[in-house]
């Protein structure tokens, strides 16, 4: 068996020239260059850890703070939080991450090719570890239909109560719920012929037949696949400016049957692309397909107005930097939070032109696009992202908030089925 | 610290290594082993270090006095310091290992400020105390002397290629390896591929079907059907053999490397031709450990029994084998159940199964293995038994999900190949003389060396995950 050395020291030369280079490599180049990875959309770990721990408890034990520094001690090295940064960091900070990344979801798109080779399925899963399908054509990533269980029914049902019991705690509010139908809860999945069990929008229908009186309810519905591309984007969850221009519409003509003298709907001219953006969605993010698509806008002329976030007050969004030729142009950066505004948790509209009529919108990062169309219409509208407040008590938050109409915008969590976001009475 | 993990492959590895090849050899290169052990150790479960040097000393002395009481021809002595040493370890073990199960079962019982609900599990605490009691054992029987190194006993108990998740090491086997000699570089690049092959079998093969097991196992086992759960069971055999031989084979890889050849643990168990052969080839270290130090020394105490001696000797130490893995039913149902079939084997069935057709065989093995691994790998017992339910068909063929619904499509080429590489094929086909050999033998390098790097972007991808067996 045996070689001569020759044979033995090319694979140990090369091994152990790959498992050392990488430390000095780190040395070497010091303070990572890279804060924010768009792609995964967070802030890469650094290997600044033993600044946040051990040289902080030091200081501490320094100037006599000895119960701070055992605690720091503790939860840094006793407790791991040190090992699993330093971990992170490791993976986060290593050399051509991003080109072994795409290696190893080349060799899981291999294996999802070899799996559906002779299956005539439209989409095929995304990634291994991805919830996203991707179209044979490659034109559109899509969540995987829903799957239907008995028990989401006893979930409706609890919301349903909910919602019974605060429209008869609070007569003179309005409440409204549009329901923003996806693909994946309808029945034009182009999935939905292949798998078993599927929930094909059979939620909302339970929730519509029993939903509570005084309750107005609306569904942006899509009847087709091609409405899903229309109206939502490629490569995202989020509906597209088609998609939002039509929420508006039919949110306004919602309102509108118990706020009559509400002001004429918002008009816009030319619809606003983006030449220099390739818009790479979520969807496109999470399973690390390149796929992309044009970004559109519309410009809204809607008069003065302030947004607060804690009472403090705020620039909710960069659309006026986005129109003036001022934006990101790294891929995978998300230009849907970038325009219109990310996620806040409780926020307010000022109109102070307006007429003393205030709206709560309830919902998530689907109602950051509409947010300023809809308050337009008011003189405050307050908006709260269930997301922050699962345990959200609506009727507390009405005692304090001078609120005339309720708006719940969402899709079937946040709307009816959630009991994380269950919006309690 | 995982093996799976960067900050072990690219920070904690080279430099233990660079130390230990730079030293001169003997008790220096023992230090950086026990000091880099011990860094190891601590960086996974600190909490725990001083019970480990709890350990090393409470074994080291207790060697030196049983040693005493052997030379000084005190029998009595040397029983009661062996046995004091072997209940000390027991108890050491319990403390940091049943305790909380203990807890569960007696919820409203204290001892002053020990919470036994929130016992943490010490790491590795089963393969250190069977090295330790290997140690006294062997040190009592006259087989090997005491230690008076220290550094030779801290390095036998506790070097970190085995610590956590072994394999688990008898004395007399280790023993003479503790003089760290010399290393020749065939040492260094078996060392280096079978590192690789282990990283490859965890990062490319366990964590990507464990994803199988995630979700068939993670809905409600009422809505699956038998084909479903069935994909799950053999899933879950693939992974659990996948990540345990992967761990064992980094193990081996990184133990030679230091020197040390330390003793394998599987021998591609799932094409045993009967429970008795999977028992050879499952968790050598394990059986081996227990044959030496429980099975044959029942046998010879119960020598003058002649009524079911050896199928109760079995069923004992298939007992212990459950209890080992954890004080949950599930792991002594399984040990007890495999006790069962190994009694039965050597009652007569095992040599009227040898006079079967060889596919017979297999066929009987695996559905014991499977059923096996059904009774192991769920904890709750309503659950199991709804599990068993969808095995067996009752609720239909596919159940309200079927592959599609739980997209397990994708994962089909990854089962098979976890099917075809859990048998000696594709070794075989690869030794096969299909290219001369200087070519072979390069090309052979630079397969592993793509495989290291495939992995490497499957951990930069994926992240790593945890070793499934390190909970033992």
């Amino acid at each position: 068996m045996l070689r001569n050395k020759r044979h033995y020291l090319f694979l140990i030369s090369f091994f152990f020239l790959m498992i050392s280079s990488v430390l000095p490599f780190w040395i070497i180049r010091g303070q990572n260059p890279y804060e924010r990875s768009w792609l995964e959309g967070r802030y890469l770990v650094d290997f600044q850890l033993l600044n946040r721990g051990f040289f902080r408890a030091m200081k501490d034990l320094i100037h006599g703070n000895s119960e701070t520094a055992t605690n720091l001690f503790t939860q840094q090295f006793i407790l791991r939080d040190f090992q699993k940064d330093m971990e992170k960091a490791a993976l986060d900070q290593f050399p051509f991450r991003f080109n072994f990344i795409q290696i190893a979801k080349s060799a899981d798109r291999g294996v999802i090719d070899l799996a559906y080779a002779f299956l005539p399925d439209p989409a095929i899963p995304a990634g291994m570890q991805s919830e996203f399908f991707i179209t044979r054509d490659h034109t559109a990533i899509l969540y995987g239909p829903s799957l239907y269980e008995e028990n989401t029914l006893r979930r409706i049902d609890s919301r349903i109560a909910n919602y019974a019991a605060l429209i008869e705690g609070f007569p003179d509010i309005h409440f409204y719920v549009y329901y923003i139908e996806r693909i994946q809860n309808s029945p034009y999945h182009p999935l939905n012929g292949i798998a078993v069990n599927l929930e094909r929008g059979q939620y909302f229908d339970y929730f519509i037949e029993n939903a509570p009186t005084g309750m107005v309810i609306d569904k942006f519905d899509i009847t087709s696949y091609e409405d899903h591309l229309k109206y939502f984007y490629h490569t995202d969850h989020h509906w597209n400016i088609h998609g939002i221009l039509r929420a508006y519409e039919e949110i306004y003509a919602l309102l509108e049957q118990n706020f009559t003298d509400i002001s004429e709907q918002k008009v816009y001219h030319d619809f606003i692309t983006f030449s220099d953006i390739y818009f790479q969605g979520s969807e496109s993010r999470k399973s690390y397909q390149p796929l992309g698509e044009p970004f559109s806008v519309v410009d809204y002329a809607l008069g003065p107005y302030r947004v607060y976030e804690n009472g403090q007050e705020i620039v909710y969004g960069n659309s006026a930097d986005y129109l003036r030729g001022i934006y990101p142009k790294d891929p995978y950066y998300n230009h849907y939070e970038g325009f219109y505004g990310g996620d806040k948790g409780l926020m307010w509209f000022e109109f102070p032109n307006n007429p003393d009529r205030n709206l709560l919108v309830i919902g998530n990062s689907y109602d950051n696009a509409l947010l300023p169309l809809i308050a337009s219409h008011y003189h405050l509208t307050y908006d709260v992202d269930l997301r922050y407040y699962p345990d959200l008590k609506l009727s507390e938050f009405l005692e304090e908030h001078p609120v005339d109409d309720v708006l719940v915008i969402g899709e079937n969590s946040f709307a009816f089925s959630s009991p994380k976001y269950g919006i309690q009475p | 610290m995982s093996f799976a993990s960067i900050v072990f492959i690219f920070i904690f590895l080279p430099i233990t290594l660079t130390l230990y090849y730079i030293l001169p050899r003997g008790n220096w290169r023992l230090v950086v082993l026990i000091l880099a052990s011990l860094v190891f150790f601590a960086w996974g479960d600190v909490r725990h270090l001083p019970v480990l040097i709890f350990f090393f000393i409470a074994n080291y002395s207790f060697g030196l006095l049983i040693d005493k009481f052997l030379r000084g021809d005190q029998p009595k002595l040397k029983r009661v310091s062996m046995w004091l040493g072997v209940i000390v370890n027991l108890l050491i073990m319990f403390y940091c290992k049943y305790l909380r199960i203990f807890g569960n079962f007696f919820p409203d019982f204290t001892i002053g400020q020990i919470d036994f609900h929130q016992q943490a599990i010490m790491l590795g605490i089963s393969y250190l105390t069977f090295t330790s009691l290997s140690y006294l054992l062997d040190i009592s029987r006259g087989i090997k002397p005491a230690q008076r190194n220290p550094l030779n006993v801290a390095a036998y108990l506790i070097m970190f290629p085995k610590l956590i998740q072994g394999p688990i090491t008898l004395f007399h086997d280790i023993e003479p390896q503790l003089k760290p000699g010399k290393i020749d570089l065939e040492d260094i690049h078996w060392g280096i591929r079978r590192f690789i092959i282990g990283l490859a079998k965890k990062v490319l093969l366990a964590d990507t079907i464990i994803l199988v097991v995630n979700k068939i196992y993670g809905v409600n086992p009422d809505l699956l059907g038998a084909g479903t759960a069935w994909m799950g069971l053999i899933a879950f055999s693939l992974v659990i053999y996948f990540d345990f031989a992967g761990y064992t084979d980094m193990a081996l890889g990184i133990g030679r490397l230091f020197g040390f050849k330390l003793p394998e643990n599987f021998n591609f168990p799932y094409i045993s031709r009967s429970i008795t052969d999977f028992w050879r080839r499952w968790h050598l270290s394990l059986t081996n450990w227990f044959r030496t130090y429980v099975f044959l020394p029942l046998e010879f105490a119960r020598r003058r029994d002649k009524f079911f001696r050896q199928q109760t000797n079995i069923l004992i130490v298939f007992f212990l084998t459950g209890l080992w893995h954890g004080a949950s039913w599930n792991f002594i149902v399984w040990g007890i159940f495999y006790g069962l079939i190994l009694a039965i084997e050597v009652s007569g069935f095992g040599k009227r199964l040898k006079q079967t057709p060889v596919i017979v065989q297999h066929i009987y093995t695996l559905t014991i293995i499977l059923i096996g691994w059904a009774i192991f790998s769920i904890p709750d017992i309503n659950r199991s038994l709804s599990f068993m339910g969808a095995l067996v068909g009752l609720n239909g063929l596919t159940g309200d999900l079927d592959l599609r619904s739980l997209n397990l499509i994708t994962y089909i080429p990854l089962i098979l190949a976890g099917i075809v590489f859990s048998t000696p094929l594709p070794a075989k086909l690869f030794k096969g003389k299909f290219l001369n050999s200087s070519f072979r033998w390069v090309l052979t390098d630079l397969a592993y060396l793509g495989i290291f790097v495939l992995s490497l972007a499957y951990i930069l991808s994926n992240g790593f995950q945890a070793f499934m067996y390190a909970k033992f």
